[in-house]
């Protein structure tokens, strides 16, 4: 016999900017609290202001957000799976990155400067950079993929790619 | 999953990391699309992207 599973939609609650995860957790506790059909609620990064909640029907939304610090109000309609799929299935950066792109560093001693891929290693995560300041000599720096984020693609898609 | 603890309260885990983005709470996972999409079996607090 398969399992059943109960019918669920997501819709979106506008937030006050900044206090995403504060609304998560205050209706994520009030859902458990008085025992809501709302299965998640996610706070992407990249949607500022907003949150989305999965649940049973929009009205138990609204219960949720009742009283509920720095929500507002649910906006009307639901979104669709394929587009907070988008949100939450989360490509590796490597994939994104080749040989003559150019990134900025965004962790470590390097933290903020300018830099073009010299080398792309998908296996290890890892790329090689040279950074593009001035002030620094061009040595080549290997750092993980996720410390590097694309500014421009640069010159290079033909890209020389170690274990691509 | 997010924890205030030294030790991951799902895997057991003590290799943490502090630098993580998106937030999810997943209160049902038997019947979330959303926790299905990102394979979660236990309820609770999840990051979207950790480094």
């Amino acid at each position: 016999m398969a399992t059943q599973t109960q019918k669920t939609s997501v819709y979106a609650v506008r937030t006050t900017s900044g206090q995403e995860r504060t609304v998560v957790d205050l209706m994520a506790s009030r859902a458990s609290t008085k025992k809501l059909p709302i299965t998640a609620i996610l706070a992407p990064e990249v949607i500022k202001g907003y949150v989305f909640v999965e649940a049973a029907g929009p009205h138990f939304v609204d219960e949720a957000i009742a009283g509920t610090r720095h929500a507002r109000t649910r906006t009307k309609g639901v979104v669709s799976t394929a587009a907070i799929e988008r949100f939450i299935v989360t490509k590796p950066v490597i994939e994104e990155l080749g040989v003559g792109n150019l990134v900025e560093v965004v962790g470590g001693p390097f933290r903020g400067l300018k830099a073009k891929i010299t080398h792309v290693d998908k296996v290890k995560q890892e790329v090689v950079i040279e950074l593009l300041e001035e002030g620094f000599a061009t040595l080549p720096i290997t750092v993980h993929a996720d410390y590097v984020k694309l500014t421009s693609r640069g010159e290079g898609e033909s890209a020389r790619e170690e274990n691509s | 999953m997010i924890s205030n603890g030294p030790i991951c309260p799902n895997c057991k885990s003590s290799n943490l990391s502090d630098d993580w983005t998106g937030f999810v709470v997943v209160l049902d996972p038997s019947n979330s699309e959303v926790g299905r999409l990102m394979g979660i079996k236990l309820a609770g607090r999840y990051a979207i992207r950790v480094r």
